[in-house]
């Protein structure tokens, strides 16, 4: 999510491209059918590689130079550091003959697209989950079922984080990370009100209100205009009050959002932006670096955001009071705290990439070697989709990170399991909750033709094709 | 009173309410240029203040981190090569339509102006595909071929304003002479519209500058981004550390502003040379 | 009359570079997307035809019809304030002597500054918490200490408005001021021996002096305003709640965030119609006014 996010602030920029289409449709249309063609044998030998694909290789034999160019997101520089340094480094020490061309791009997934649609993608490049079946369904990207088998990824890697990477049942992404959504919160602050971290919905209500009458914002939360953003609230809603069982049961479609459980969730959020819980309301009117520096400055009490927060993001580094991750609270009796597990990003292979097979050996070398895997997250890396042991972590590991991880996996494990909405939903479904839940906050939209024109777009989504990964 | 009185009352009113307008007018500027030198944990508690202690260190992290040096050659070049070829381009299609007898003289000029009606994100797309199979992709001269592009309409209503109030006898008075058309135009229309050519040419290396959309799609090579495009980077990469944007920001719009301050007599003086008139 | 085309040909050759470059560039790609107006496209697949139906699907699209009128609204704010500053300050400044041309020149600095970085400073004094509002809270004026445009969906697209017309009015004042500059001075001695005021010789003698700056600038704004993007897209997106969706947000968001690019390229034609057609009307408008006279 936190990649996704950066997706956004990216977009903020004034914009990119655009409607129309291309000059050389024609063109761009046999193409995709010959690698159409290709990603059918898939799993074959040649998939998606064409004669000059061929000739590489050779050339390769003949040492020659070969490039793997990576197109990720904007991230920090000291993330690409740990990129460099844990997953290039020991990979190009055992192939010398390899350059790497790791680009960070503010407008990722734009760009990829043009570029991809063009036939001049990357070799790998960042996806989220949602995005596989635009990419596949029309051959874009490598079919993996081959490296699948090679690399016993399922021996390796988490099931559910495969299922996502699948489209039609074949795999077509590396899953690269996984999270599971928590809520942040200032114990300082709990304290100074007189309250304990809540575990229920009467306790979190208490909360809330005491922050309000003590000045200070119960939850902080920015998004201007970047209503990708909602997805954490109601991520949240949906786990807690209608829970991960109902969420699955909408997502197999043997229920709808007009489902009582379902509708209560997002009328429930609403009554609390209402309430002034989420960032007085003032929400719409502040990014969300702003909102985490409200957090930062001890004027709030709760953030929505989870791991990513610490991790990628390093945001506790500048914060001077005690602080601490948790499962959201319980919102309905019957239904537990709980938190929802999703795969934060995926690495897609571009179909006619000449050097698919380096790119899997260069990842599966990195997750299977815990010992880097662990250094690497020690320093704020993402957390892969492999199981890390204690012992794979270093001893001296910061302490904010090392208590982000506990949190995370006890939350990994817990009875109740969510379905994080970025890694799980549909991608028209996801689009339609994101860019109308705050017309029903600003009562612009009312609940009944919100859910009713949910239940319209997941229709959809299921005509054309869309299966529940969990 | 008397009336000079009242006349000098009056200038004193109008510089007052100009001064007041001017003030508000670059009040923002002003507390970027304060915020650039004010430490990041400062900014945060309050947005406007005057700086405890000077952070020029901020210039530094800014322009490392940012990548600036390598930004502030690809704008330069893409900059100077966009704004010189438009000048020639639409002065010389501003020349032919107005000054010469040519096929076509309404379609052209309608063509031209009708061209600030395309949003130019329409065109993104398809020209990526076009430019990609031409091998333009992260070149400085695919960019600013587009670039040329872009600026045409706005420039060529610009430029024909500019030349249709010139005086025609001059011209006419050299082509009795029998001069070509060609040496007409290097030595009466030239040197006669410097202010202008000069104008457009600034216009057009600010647009360059600071555009975004086009840029972020077609430069995807690190060592060819421009200035707009590492600050968007950096804006990206900085979170809450807003000394460090601030700082990135003036860098930004530095060069620019030092060549509008320094050449804006030329700069507006294209925009108001119409009274070469008379 | 061999001659006369011979001279013909030579004249339109110095139209032809910039032509062709621009046709290229510009008008040869914005017309392939016609094609793709009547199609479902997602950017990655091969398009499929489905003749009318973005068209039938636009007219029932409730955000792109909304997104019509906050283009209204936005043209209308353009064709008042920044005409109204700008010829209003053009005025006071042409009377002020030498001084003039610091006022000018500031007041114009904002004009070189990229939408990216004023849309970025604007949005935080914006913010509730360390922005104007704080500002104001700390001062002691409670009134405005709630000020949070960006988050008020009546007020943001106002919001967003006045950081581009903070931008750009300093242009018109320019404009103005050299429009002002041409104006023959005897005019207005002799409209001063007529005896008329202040206020009379501006609508007499300054404005139908000016008038072809004027509606050069009408015009302008008018054809621009259909694809205004920038500024909006920077401090909202087009939030909260849709409020402040305009044609070209619509449009972006439709094709690289929804990736419905048959669709976006359906409504990216209609839009530019639109804008070609208003153009069009206001040049028959204008030639028909010009003949008038």
């Amino acid at each position: 999510m936190k990649r996704r996010m950066k997706r956004l602030s990216a977009l903020l920029a004034a914009a990119a491209m655009t409607v129309s289409l291309t000059a050389c449709g024609n063109t761009a249309s046999t193409e995709t059918e010959r690698v159409e063609e290709s990603a059918d044998n898939a799993g074959a030998e040649t998939n998606g590689q064409d004669g000059t694909a061929k000739a590489e290789n050779d050339k390769a034999a003949s040492g020659e130079q070969k490039t793997i160019t990576i197109a990720w997101t904007n991230i920090m520089d000291s993330q690409q550091q740990i990129w460099e340094k844990y997953i290039f480094a020991p990979f190009l020490e055992k192939h010398p003959e390899v350059e790497i061309d790791f680009q960070c791009l503010p407008d990722l997934q734009n760009t990829v697209r043009v570029q991809v649609a063009a036939g001049a993608g990357p070799d790998m490049f960042y996806m989220d989950s949602i995005d596989i079946p635009d990419y596949a369904s029309t051959g874009r990207i490598l079919n993996l079922e081959k490296y699948r088998e090679q690399y016993g990824l399922d021996d390796q890697m988490f099931d559910w984080a495969i299922r996502s990477c699948l489209y039609q049942e074949q795999m077509y992404a590396l899953p690269a990370s996984v999270e599971a959504t928590a809520m942040t919160y200032n114990k300082d602050l709990l304290d100074q009100l007189g309250k304990d971290v809540p575990t229920n919905r009467e306790e979190f209500v208490a909360v809330c209100d005491a922050a309000l009458e003590a000045g200070l914002i119960p939850i902080s939360f920015g998004y201007p205009g970047q209503t990708l953003l909602i997805t954490w609230p109601y991520e949240h809603y949906l786990t807690c009050y209608a829970g991960g069982e109902k969420t699955a049961q909408l997502l197999r479609g043997e229920i709808g959002f007009d489902d009582p459980d379902i509708r209560g969730a997002f009328e429930l959020l609403k009554a609390d932006w209402d309430a002034g819980y989420v960032n007085d309301k003032k929400s719409g009117a502040i990014t969300n670096d702003e909102a985490r520096s409200l957090f930062a400055n001890q004027k709030a009490v709760f953030n929505y955001e989870g791991p990513w927060l610490i991790l990628a993001d390093g945001a506790a580094k500048n914060w001077d009071f005690e602080w601490g991750q948790c499962a959201w609270p319980s919102m309905k009796e019957g239904v537990p705290a709980g938190s929802a597990i999703t795969l934060g990003e995926a690495i897609g292979i571009t179909a006619n990439s000449e050097v698919a097979d380096l790119c899997v050996e260069m990842m599966m070398d990195f997750y299977s070697d815990k010992e880097r895997v662990g250094k690497a997250v020690a320093e704020g890396f993402s957390t892969p989709a492999v199981a890390i042991g204690e012992e794979d972590y270093p001893a001296d590991m910061d302490e904010n990170i090392r208590k982000t991880l506990d949190v995370q996996s006890a939350n990994m494990e817990l009875e109740s399991v969510g379905y994080a909405p970025w890694g799980f939903f549909p991608a028209k479904t996801t689009t339609f909750l994101d860019d109308n839940l705050d017309k029903v906050f600003y009562d612009k939209m009312d609940m009944d033709t919100f859910i009713e024109k949910a239940n319209e777009t997941i229709a959809q989504d299921f005509e054309d094709g869309y299966t529940f990964a969990g | 009173m008397t009336q000079e009185k009242r006349r000098k009352l009056g200038v004193w009113v109008r510089v007052m309410i100009a001064a007041a307008v001017t003030m508000l007018q670059i009040i923002p500027l002003v507390v970027v240029v304060i915020n650039s030198l004010r430490g990041n944990d400062e900014i945060a508690k309050i947005m406007i203040a005057l700086p405890r202690k000077l952070h020029f260190g901020n210039y530094l992290t800014a322009w490392e981190r940012g990548g600036y040096a390598h930004a502030y050659a690809s704008s330069l070049i893409i900059g100077f090569g966009t704004s010189v070829s438009v000048a020639v381009l639409v002065g010389f299609a501003v020349y032919g339509l107005l000054k010469t007898d040519c096929f076509g003289k309404n379609f052209f000029y309608t063509y031209f102006v009708a061209g600030l009606a395309i949003p130019t994100f329409a065109v993104i797309v398809p020209l990526f595909f076009f430019f990609y199979k031409i091998n333009l992709i992260n070149t400085y001269f695919g960019m600013i071929l587009i670039y040329i592009g872009t600026n045409v309409s706005f420039n060529f209503m610009f430029m024909y304003a500019f030349f249709e109030g010139m005086p025609k006898e001059l011209d006419e008075a050299a082509r009795i002479d029998g001069a070509s058309e060609l040496q007409n135009m290097v030595h009466i229309v030239i040197p006669l519209a410097k202010p202008i050519i000069t104008s457009v040419m600034l216009i057009v290396f600010v647009n360059t500058w600071n555009e975004f959309l086009f840029s972020n799609t077609f430069l995807q090579k690190e060592e060819v981004r421009t200035v707009s495009l590492r600050f968007f980077s950096f804006v990206g990469k900085s979170g809450a550390d807003y000394g460090y944007v601030y700082a990135a920001a003036v860098i930004s719009i530095l060069p620019i502003v030092v060549i509008y301050f320094l050449m804006q007599d030329l700069f507006v003086e294209g925009m108001t040379s119409g009274s070469v008139k008379g | 009359m061999k001659y006369r085309i011979k001279r013909k040909i030579k004249g339109t050759c110095f139209i032809l570079p910039a032509f062709l470059l621009h046709l290229t560039v510009i008008v040869l790609p914005a017309l392939s997307m016609i094609y793709y107006a009547f199609t479902k496209w997602n950017g990655l697949n091969a398009p499929e035809f489905i003749g009318l139906d973005n068209f039938r699907r636009m007219l029932q699209d409730y955000d792109f019809l909304f997104a019509m009128k906050n283009n209204l609204i936005w043209m209308t704010i353009f064709l008042v304030v920044p005409f109204i500053m700008g010829l209003g300050m053009a005025l006071v400044f042409t009377k002020i002597g030498k001084i003039q041309m610091v006022f000018r020149t500031l007041c114009f600095l904002p004009y070189v500054v990229s939408a990216t970085v004023s849309g970025k400073i604007f949005a935080v004094f914006y913010s509730p918490y360390s922005g104007i509002g704080s500002f104001f809270e700390r001062i002691g004026v409670s009134a405005l200490a709630d000020f949070a445009p960006l988050g008020n969906e009546k007020q943001a697209l106002y919001a967003a408005a006045f950081v581009d017309n903070w931008h750009w009015w300093g242009f018109v004042l320019v404009l103005m001021m050299s429009a002002l500059h041409q104006v023959d001075t005897s005019l207005y001695e002799a409209a001063k021996t007529e005896g008329a005021n202040g206020w009379q010789m501006l609508v007499h003698v300054t404005i139908p002096q000016i008038k072809p700056t004027i509606i050069a600038y009408f015009v302008f704004v008018i054809v621009a305003a259909f694809t205004t993007f920038d500024y909006v897209w920077i401090m909202t997106q087009g939030g909260p709640a849709g409020s402040t969706e305009v044609f070209a947000t619509r449009i972006y968001k439709t094709t690289f965030i929804n990736y419905d690019a048959g669709y976006g390229a359906a409504m990216s034609l209609s839009v530019c119609l639109l804008a070609l057609t208003v153009y069009f009307i206001l040049r028959i408008i204008q030639r028909k006014g010009a003949r008038e006279e």
